[in-house]
């Protein structure tokens, strides 16, 4: 039955589905997370098998790879901030941060060592991408050598069918 | 889902009672799915035609993809209310200059992303979007869950079906399950070719449901009036910055011909055909190596040339060359399926093409025409076909025989039958797909 043809009573059925839809409407735009307008989980976490990804991929993946561990070579904690709050709070505050400095006269060292070892082996990666780059690029010039060699090859198997065939339709001379 | 028939079914529905009971149902199980409940009760109790929207975040540019979910649009237009969602205007003219489709009876509904207007393309690019930042995407989330169906045709799995029937049109799966990624929601995925089947298993763990090769529809009028074939060798791809559709390789490869075989190939003619949105690096080469080795050998381009020349070269010309994916490592790189090669096989063109991606589907070695692994091997082809035009004309025949399968209407019918199954079951009791 279409619109058109309804009768009086299946209007006003019509119209007050569509006030209760209008509700819904209001209740879901106020609705923040798009996983509460079905009460359920809709976002997770996937696993990437390296092994799967593909050369285009896998360029990618050690590019983010390689930026994410530049980022995190310096591992310096932040500095505690003081406290906000009464007496007791902020004498906790001094007692923590003096701790943290006597504390630091010792870890900084590890803390040197540790960031000297990031900064060499964020090097070293750069410098394998960059490898395995050059790599794939000998390989494609090498890839095009032997495409010229087989075209070569496809040319003089024609022509020497050409040859075969111009012998065998040469009559005797007699 | 039976409370709301059975309140609705009253000859005076007590509207407080499905008030109340859609506010128990919003309570568990969340308030899109009361929403939901009642949208399908009223397709069910036939009270309003069942709406559908078709979602294609590229829609606003010409493309293969858009035209297909077009071209659903089309198929479906008298069995629902349809709405075309874009991120950027378009109008019904433009639908019917770029595909030759009358869509006016579908609803266009515009909207924005705020979150691209930072970027200066018109392309509303997923792979910018990350966990860190909201996703601009959610906005569509929400407007799907306005409609009973909803097909995404978008490339674009950050979008989170919310209404009670989903589908997702996949061309190819470039993206692995990461942030956003909602894919595994759909009802139905459906795939354009085996190929993209293959890598949705692959790249998604899971296996897609319903296979619908893309419409092609550059075959010949019934009754029209067809010039007479000429000695060409057609190309038509896009002049891509990259050079991933190997027009370069094709120049140089007819180039070779021409020296090897100067008298067999006098009269023939390579043209490659295809878009450009600038003069880019890629193009420029090619043009200078016709140039700069051109001799005798005829060489044409054809760079955003007009639809009805590009028609005139489907007719007139033998053979077509397709060589994308060649030397390609990178699956999403090599052709989904080929419509360019369904298009030539239209119109009775031997294909000789590259053996891989969807067009192993289409192209059946020496039946319909040669599949190819080398440039080498296209020349070596290429030379039978012209020594033999006999064989030429079959591979032609064939080829034109073959192409029923991905005519549009095929294509239209396959949808409808597909949707109109959906559609008895969405009005039936059946427990909905998505609840």
């Amino acid at each position: 039955m279409t619109q058109e043809k309804t009768p009086n009573k299946t209007q006003d059925i019509i119209t007050g589905i569509n006030r209760i839809k209008e509700d819904l409407q209001h209740q879901m735009e106020a609705t923040a997370n798009i996983g509460d307008l079905l009460k359920t989980q809709i976002d997770r976490d996937y696993h990437l098998d390296p092994w799967d990804l593909s050369e285009r991929e896998l360029d990618a993946e050690m590019g983010e790879k390689l930026t994410h561990i530049n980022n995190d070579i310096h591992l310096h904690p932040e500095s505690i901030p003081l406290p906000e709050g009464g007496a007791r709070a902020k004498a906790k505050g001094f007692l923590k941060k003096f701790i943290s400095r006597t504390v630091r006269l010792y870890t900084d060292r590890i803390f040197e060592r540790q960031i000297r070892f990031n900064e060499q082996v964020t090097a070293f990666h750069l410098a394998t991408f960059i490898r395995l780059r050059q790599n794939r690029d000998h390989i494609n010039a090498l890839r095009d050598q032997l495409k010229t060699l087989e075209e070569d090859g496809e040319m003089l198997k024609d022509q020497l069918s050409t040859l075969k065939n111009q012998v065998e339709n040469t009559p005797e001379k007699g | 889902m039976n409370p709301i028939i059975d309140i609705l079914s009253l000859p005076t529905p007590d509207m407080e009672q499905l008030k109340g009971h859609l506010a128990g149902v919003a309570e568990k199980e969340g308030t899109q799915t009361a929403y939901n409940r009642l949208m399908r009760a009223e397709v069910i109790r036939g009270l309003r035609k069942p709406t559908l929207a078709i979602y294609d975040h590229t829609g606003h540019l010409i493309g293969g993809g858009q035209k297909y979910g077009l071209t659903v649009a089309n198929a479906l237009k008298e069995m629902f209310d349809i709405t075309l969602i874009l991120n950027s205007e378009i109008t019904h003219q433009n639908i019917m200059d770029w595909y030759h489709l009358d869509l006016s009876s579908c609803k266009i509904k515009v909207i924005p992303l705020e979150f691209f207007r930072q970027f200066d393309s018109p392309h509303f690019d997923p792979a910018r979007v990350s966990r860190r930042i909201e996703n601009p995407f959610h906005i569509i989330s929400r407007e799907s869950g306005t409609y009973d169906f909803f097909i995404n045709n978008s490339m674009n799995e950050m979008v989170c079906p919310l209404s009670n029937y989903s589908a997702l049109i996949c061309h190819f799966p470039e993206r692995r399950p990461k942030s956003y990624f909602y894919a595994d929601r759909y009802t139905h995925i459906i795939f354009n070719s085996n190929y993209t089947a293959h890598w949705i298993e692959r790249k998604w763990k899971f296996t897609p449901h319903k296979h619908i090769y893309p419409p092609v529809d550059m075959a010949p009028a019934p009754g029209e009036k067809l010039p007479q074939k000429e000695n060409i060798i057609l190309s038509v791809a896009r002049f891509e910055a990259g050079g991933s559709k190997k027009q370069l390789e094709m120049v140089k490869s007819f180039l070779k011909l021409n020296r090897r075989f100067p008298k067999l190939l006098k009269e023939w003619q390579l043209v490659l055909a295809g878009g450009s949105a600038d003069e880019n690096d890629y193009l420029k080469t090619i043009r200078e190596t016709i140039e700069d080795e051109n001799g005798d050998a005829h060489i044409r381009l054809l760079v955003n040339t007009s639809g009805d020349q590009l028609k005139s070269m489907y007719r007139k010309a033998k053979i077509f060359w397709h060589l994308c994916g060649l030397d390609q490592t990178d699956p999403a790189l090599v052709e989904h399926f080929g419509m360019t090669i369904g298009e030539a096989m239209q119109n009775r063109l031997a294909p000789i093409v590259f053996d891989g991606g969807g067009q192993k589907e289409i192209v059946r070695q020496g039946e319909n025409g040669f599949r190819i692994s080398s440039t080498a091997q296209l020349m070596r082809h290429t030379m039978t076909l012209v020594r033999d035009p006999q064989l030429l004309e079959t591979l032609g025949n064939n080829a034109f025989e073959k192409s029923h399968e991905f005519s549009r209407e095929t294509f239209e019918k396959k949808v409808k039958d597909f949707f109109d199954l959906q559609l008895n079951k969405y009005r039936s009791l059946e427990p909905a797909p998505n609840q």
